[in-house]
């Protein structure tokens, strides 16, 4: 038997606005049943690359699947299994958020009215209520339910918790990881939230200028890398090239190590930094990894 | 549905916390053999972490017999194997190293280790 295609793939896909290019012969490629991470910049290509996979604009090159098929080709079927929530999405403000879902239930075939009703309830959503006059955290409930509501295969996400105050964003992340549980449901959610990034993904990605110039198992990058701090008088001559973003501010030096090696930790900074002091060894979240990835020049 | 404690720490990989609390949860007995062991299910939406991340880690346990699966009933914690003291003694050297590197790093003394060892031991 042969795998399924990837849910996502792309191909030497490139998106050009005028000189700009906002998605640089990117390859990528999400399994089926994965939630994946798209962290960096404002800027990066994040919302481009969700909008070309949403076919609400054309790759200038290349090639973006989606259940194998490319996004500009995809059935009506395919097309209603496809979940998308934006930070700031446009929604009919003038409708009543009643008649908001009764206007996409018709639009999708695998629509479960019962779950609707269920998401609505424990998001607390005022039904009566006009989406123009909702808090921005109910509208983004909204949307959550309207996206889930079909029971999507794909969730596009775009900044889907931004802005939005904790309690509420445990409310919709609650939501998508009972979805995940219940089957094959695939995830690809840029964010700038780092902590629930870490907890939802199982993998991520760093897009730079429309490339990826980091992609792996959310799990195993926390794992091999380091937060460390030490103090010295000046920043060795040559450091080895998997010690991100390293400088020295006030006599301290940081860094991330990107290739931990507990045993041999001690005499590698013996040997980088003779006589250094107060040597600190943290967890690395990711939002750290993130930005000291970003600040890295790129080989 | 017996839970156990996780605090999560930002930047320690989710799944070895997942784990770490999982075995510290049956080795210090509160969870017992017979227990049940709680869910992907329920671990994912109870901690609200990926459940693919919380699969991963029963299965480690699986591995290690100390959580199994009972056709029609789900998880529940496992009789403890017997292991032979060089077994175990084995299975926790790569574990102690770590905590003599940083011992040493803190400028502890033997002593002092020692001491820290004991009081934990006494407190689980």
């Amino acid at each position: 038997m042969s795998n399924p295609p990837p849910v996502i793939e792309t191909r030497a896909l490139t998106k050009r606005f005028g000189l700009t290019r906002a998605l640089d012969a990117l390859e990528l490629s999400i399994p089926a049943g994965r939630a994946f991470g798209l962290l960096g910049r404002n800027g990066a290509g994040k919302s481009t690359l969700l909008r070309v996979l949403l076919n609400l604009t054309g790759p200038t090159r290349g090639d973006a699947r989606v259940f194998g098929t490319p996004a500009s080709r995809l059935s009506e079927t395919d097309r209603a299994r496809i979940g998308y929530v934006a930070e700031g999405q446009d929604l009919p403000g003038w409708m009543k958020v009643a008649e908001y879902l009764a206007f996409l239930k018709p639009l999708y075939s695998l629509w479960d009215e019962k779950f609707c009703a269920h998401l609505s309830r424990i998001f607390d959503l005022p039904l009566e209520s006009r989406l123009k006059n909702l808090s921005r955290g109910q509208r983004v409930k909204a949307a959550f339910v309207g996206a889930l509501s079909f029971r999507p295969r794909l969730l596009l996400l775009d900044e889907p918790f931004g802005g939005l105050d904790a309690s509420v964003r445990q409310e919709v992340l609650d939501a998508l990881l009972g979805l995940m549980t219940d089957g094959e449901l695939t995830i690809l959610a840029s964010s700038h939230e780092f902590e629930e990034i870490e907890r939802l993904t199982d993998e991520v990605g760093v897009l730079d200028n429309g490339k990826l110039i980091l992609r792996e198992d959310t799990d195993t990058l926390l794992a091999r890398c380091r937060s460390v701090s030490l103090h010295a008088p000046a920043l060795p001559k040559a450091p080895p090239p998997t010690w991100w973003d390293i400088h020295l501010g006030e006599g301290r030096v940081t860094f991330v190590d990107s290739a931990h090696d507990a045993k041999n930790f001690p005499a590698i900074i013996g040997a980088q930094f003779p006589g250094a002091k107060h040597l600190q060894i943290e967890p690395a979240p990711l939002k750290v990894i993130c930005r000291a990835v970003l600040r890295q020049p790129i080989s | 549905m017996s839970l156990f404690p996780i605090e999560f720490k930002a930047g320690v990989p989710v799944y070895e916390q997942v784990l770490y609390a999982a075995r510290k949860a049956i080795i210090s007995g509160d969870l017992k053999p017979g227990d049940p062991f709680p869910s992907v299910r329920t671990l994912s939406a109870e901690y609200g972490i990926n459940p693919n991340t919380v699969q991963k880690a029963i299965s480690v346990l699986k591995s290690e017999g100390l959580v199994e699966t009972l056709p029609g009933v789900g998880n529940r914690v496992a009789e403890r194997p017997e292991f032979k003291a060089d077994e175990r003694t084995r299975m926790l050297a790569s574990d102690v190293e770590a905590l003599v590197i940083r011992a040493r790093q803190l400028h502890l003394a033997e002593d002092e280790l020692v001491a820290a060892i004991h009081t934990h031991w006494n407190k689980l």
